[in-house]
Parts: structure tokens; sequence; C-alpha cells
């Protein structure tokens, strides 16, 4: 039979899964719809990709344009789900977040032992909403490389030369910015070693030889392109709000303070150079830069789990000096998060659902879309206006062709004659009103020229001629 | 780590947990952070080397702001600002590591030593002590 100290790794991992799993699938058990974000471009990106036999074109133009390809194609592949696209987002997007604990702990794993992986995964299952912002933000592709970035980090501790380049190459097909920090930790991580390269394994010489032969590929890639000169991508400096602030206001500001000890106790440069590079970008503005840091907070947050499991175990032996008061410890600890997380989470989940707060497609308006790709003719144009961000669903659940229009085009401008010429000339068939967010338009406004085929509380949806 | 510092940690945290008022949690925080460095440093204060090569630069970089024309956009802004730091980093980890270097090798040749006094003194030592079991020298 096993003895008491071989049970203990089991019993912390599956407290870890009890804790992790309920709050990951709390969100498709709460929630009816993507929370916001661009879950319709994945999907609307995922049916160019499935239609490749027809269409090999459009296929190849939507990957080679998109600074995601990996995450899309690895979303695409949920088609074989049997379900609606935004319910295999949703899916997708959970499956995401539990796989990134599953990749954090084996890199714990690696960093410390079990109680380390352990503390690692069960810390990571209480991030899911209001701390970490994936979920809500429908950001699949930065959740995907994230979990390519932590096997990329795993990996080299591993001295896996092969693999720790699969996955950091993985890591920019799927989030350019995940690269961006993966590159500069293994080149901080790595580098110093080769001061004691002799007293290494051969192994690990191996794997020194091989990671500083592709960074300086990467180099020589990276100058030949400065010497050609950056073009540097527009970006507009917007004011975040202090993330550091935010958090220490949160639930999560124990695993901020228990970080700190972490930080002390860690051993591993590469480690210590992801955490030290993740707060850097998270809190660049203070730097003078100023850049999209609300992209760059999981990785802060990534790094707090990383120090902070480092840390719990320690902390608690040292503490405690009896099994079972550290158990009890551990288990109010936890569970009182947990509960916590959960009423958290429930009333976010609630506020998007409220069709009052305009948080994501609402049913009626899915009910509008669906009835409108079930009954429009085949090779129908329905015209939209900017109002309401439910018209991005349209190319989803429908095969028809969708345009949004702007506020100065002129079906939207133009009058009598004047409109019947531009609805003459204009590709559109039909188009669609969601009067929750907006009102019909008075020119269109006309049942015998243009009539209502559909209509409920929150779509209306018109025939032009 | 000590039990107190470990203590004083998981209050503080707890602390700011709970919450109670940001002000005492956060100077709790620090006087559980100023402990665990204390006891980290009486412990070991090479072991800390690492850390510093993270931490002078970091903190050096929210102190100290670099001379970046203001026109700059963000991109190049953070490639300066990173490469720089990733270059200090880089400097006092490769420094870092070779500090701790002549440790490792006096400890080696201390070791070779004694294995090799050891070694010496095994056959024909007269001093060498009869140890039971020890055929050869009975």
């Amino acid at each position: 039979m096993f003895s008491r100290t071989q049970l203990y790794p089991a019993f912390a991992f599956v407290g870890a899964l009890a804790l992790l799993l309920p709050l990951a699938a709390q969100y498709p058990l709460q929630t009816t719809f993507p929370m916001g974000g661009d879950a319709a471009a994945y999907s609307h990106a995922a049916k160019t990709l499935l239609a490749f036999p027809q269409e090999p074109l459009a296929a190849w133009h939507t990957l080679s344009r998109s600074n995601y390809p990996l995450a899309q194609v690895i979303y695409t592949l949920s088609a074989l789900v049997p379900v609606s696209w935004p319910e295999r987002f949703v899916i997708m997007i959970t499956l995401a977040h539990v796989a990134a604990g599953a990749a954090l702990s084996l890199l714990l794993y690696r960093l410390g032992h079990w109680p380390t992986a352990a503390a690692g995964l069960a810390i990571w299952g209480l991030t899911s909403i209001t701390i970490n912002n994936h979920l809500e933000d429908g950001t699949l592709a930065q959740l995907l490389s994230l979990v390519f970035l932590l096997l990329t980090l795993e990996r080299s501790l591993r001295a896996s030369s092969f693999l720790t380049l699969v996955f950091l190459i993985a890591t920019y097909l799927t989030h350019p910015l995940s690269a961006l920090i993966a590159v500069p930790t293994l080149v901080l991580g790595t580098m110093p070693e080769w001061l004691h390269n002799r007293s290494l394994t051969a192994r690990k010489q191996k794997f020194l030889r091989i990671i500083t032969l592709a960074l300086c590929i990467l180099a020589i890639l990276f100058l030949i392109q400065a010497l050609r000169g950056f073009t540097w991508p527009q970006l507009a400096l917007e004011p975040q709000p202090d993330i550091i602030i935010d958090l220490l206001r949160s639930k999560f500001s124990f695993w901020m303070a228990l970080s700190l000890s972490g930080f002390l106790l860690l051993r591993s440069p590469l480690a210590l150079s992801f955490a030290a590079l993740a707060l850097l970008l998270a809190t660049n503005s203070h730097l003078g830069i100023g850049l999209a840091e609300n992209r760059f907070r999981t990785y802060l947050i990534t790094a707090i789990v990383i120090l902070s499991a480092i840390a719990m175990p320690q902390l608690l032996t040292n503490a405690f000096r009896a099994s079972f008061v550290r158990t009890l410890f551990v288990v109010i600890l936890f569970g009182s998060y947990a509960a916590l997380t959960w009423r958290d989470n429930s009333s976010v989940y609630a506020y998007y659902e409220n069709p009052a707060n305009n948080a994501r497609l609402i049913p009626a308006a899915r009910e509008a879309i669906e009835w409108a790709g079930d009954r429009l003719p085949e090779g129908s144009h329905i015209a939209t206006t900017a109002a309401s961000r439910h018209s991005e669903w349209i190319p989803v659940l429908t095969d028809h062709t969708w345009t949004e229009l702007n506020a100065q085009h002129p079906l939207l401008t133009t009058q009598r004659e004047e409109l019947q010429r531009v609805i003459a000339e204009a590709p559109f068939t039909h188009v669609m009103f969601f009067v929750d967010r907006e009102e019909v338009l008075e020119s269109l406004n006309d049942a015998q020229r243009f009539p209502v085929l559909y209509q409920n509380p929150a779509a209306v949806i018109m025939q032009l001629p | 780590m000590s039990p107190l510092a470990a203590w004083l940690t998981l209050t503080a945290s707890a602390a700011l947990f709970l919450p109670l008022r940001l002000e005492l949690a956060l100077s709790l925080l620090g006087t559980a952070t100023l402990a665990t460095l204390l006891s980290g440093l009486t412990t070991s204060p090479r072991s800390l080397l690492f850390q510093l090569a993270f931490a002078l630069p970091t903190a050096g970089a929210y102190l100290i702001p670099l001379p970046i024309p203001p026109d700059l956009s963000p991109l190049p802004r953070l490639a300066i600002t990173f490469g720089l730091w990733s270059l200090l980093v880089l400097v006092l980890l490769l420094a870092a590591t070779w500090w701790q270097r002549p440790a490792q090798h006096a400890g080696e040749t201390e070791e070779k030593q004694r294995k090799e006094q050891a070694k010496a003194t095994l056959p024909n030592d007269p001093q060498r002590p009869l140890l039971p079991g020890n055929r050869e020298a009975i």
C-alpha cells in the first residue's frame, strides 16, 4: 500500500484540480455567449479556414495576415466539437485557461517540487476572472501563447533544445507579444551558463550551443531588419490604470505579498528574468514608454503565481511545524479564496448576461441573426450600421455577406429618389437594425417600399428592392 | 528563511487579503520583506547575488529616466529601454556567476586535497588507526 508521504502529492494535485476545474467550468456553465473581444472575428476566420478546399486563396490570406496564425489554426480545430461557434469559443478559451494552468504547474515542478507545482496550479485557478482578463476580453490567442511560452521555459530548464525551439516558434506564431518576453528571458536565463560550460553535463552543453546559435541567428535577422529600417506600427498612447495598485486592491494582493519572498527564494536566472521582464513590461508607462500595459498584465500575473508558488511551501513549512496545522491552513486559505472567487465570478457573469448592459450578443439578437441565416435566400448581402457589435456575428452565424456601413454612407444619409438610386447601385439585399441600440432610420421606415421580414425586441430585418 | 519571517509574511499577506487598511497592510508587508531579506542575508549572502543582478537594474529603470527623445513612438522606446536593461542585467548576471565560481572552485580544490590526503594516509601510514574488520592491518 501507499505510505502517507507517497499520497501527499496525489492529495495536493487533486485539491488543486478541485479548485481549478470548477472555477474554469463556471464560465461555460454560467454564461450563454462569449463576453466580448474578438470572439466573432476568430470564428469568422475559422470559417474561412474551413473553406480551404473551396477557397484556398481566402484561407491563405486569412493566415498570412493574422498576427497569431497558429492560434487561429488551433481554434479552427474546435470545429470538431458539435456545437455552434459561440459555444465553441467559450469551450476553447476555458480549455486554454486550464492548459495554461497545467503548463505553469509543469514549469513549477521543474523549479521546485510537487508542492510548488500543486500550489501554482491552485493559485492559477483563482485568476480566471477579474484578475486575469482573457475570458472577459476574449483574448484566446494570447492565452494559448502563454501555454507555449511556459512550455518553452520548462523545456529549456530540462535542456531539451529541440522542443525549446519548437515551443518558442509556437509562442511567436500564437502571439508575438509572448515571444517578446520569451526571447530576452531565454537570453538572460541561459547565456551566463557559458561561464561554467565545462562543468555542465553533455546534454546541457549541447543545449547551450544550440540555443546560442538560434539566438545568434535571431539577432542577425533583427540586425538585417534594423539596417533596412523598421516600420514601427503606429500605437496610440492610452492612459492605463496602475496595474500594481489595481492588483494590490484586489483579492490577488495575498499572492503579490508572497511573491516578494518567492523572488528571494528563487534560484533560477531563467524564472527571475521572466519575473523581472513581466514587471517592467506591465508597468512600462512608469518607464516613459506607455505601451499597451493591459496586454502585458497576464505575464505579470503568471510571474506572481510562479513566485508565490515558490514561496508558499517553504513559508508554510517554516511557519507551521505540524503537518496537520499546515494542511488545515492550506484548506482554509484556498477554500475561502475559492468561495470568494466563485461569488465574484458569478456577479461578473450576471453583469454580462443582463441584456441591459449590452456587454455581449443578447439572445433576441442572436435569434434574429439565426433567422436570417435560415430564411434569407442564398447570396443575400446584409447591411448594418456600426451602432452595435451584435452585427459582427452575422458572417459567423449565417453564410450571407455582411457589410458594416459608416455613418456617412449614402444609404444612411440620403432621402427619397437619391436613396432609391443608392439602393439600386448598392450590392445590399437586406438591412438589419439592432433596435436595442438604435432606431430604424426614418428614410427606410416605409413598409411599402422596404418590407419588414422579421422583427423582435432586439432586431428588425428589412428587404431592399 | 526563519519562522519569524515566514510568520510575518503570512500575516502581512493575510492583512492585504482580508482586507485591512491598505496602508497598514503595506507597512506590515514592508516589515515582512525586510525580515525575509535579513533572514536570507544572514543565511547565505551569496545566494542573493542573482536577485541583486535583477533588482538593481530594475530599480534603476524606474528611478533614472533615460534621455530618450520625446517624439519617439512607444515601440522604439521599448526597444531602447529593454535593450539597455537586458545588457546591464546580463553583465551583472555574468559577474554574479563569476563571483560564485571561485567559491565553487575553492570548494572543489579543498575536497580534492582532502581526498588525496586521505588516500595518502591509507596504505603505509603508521599513524593510521586500526579499524575493525581491517584484515590487512591486523
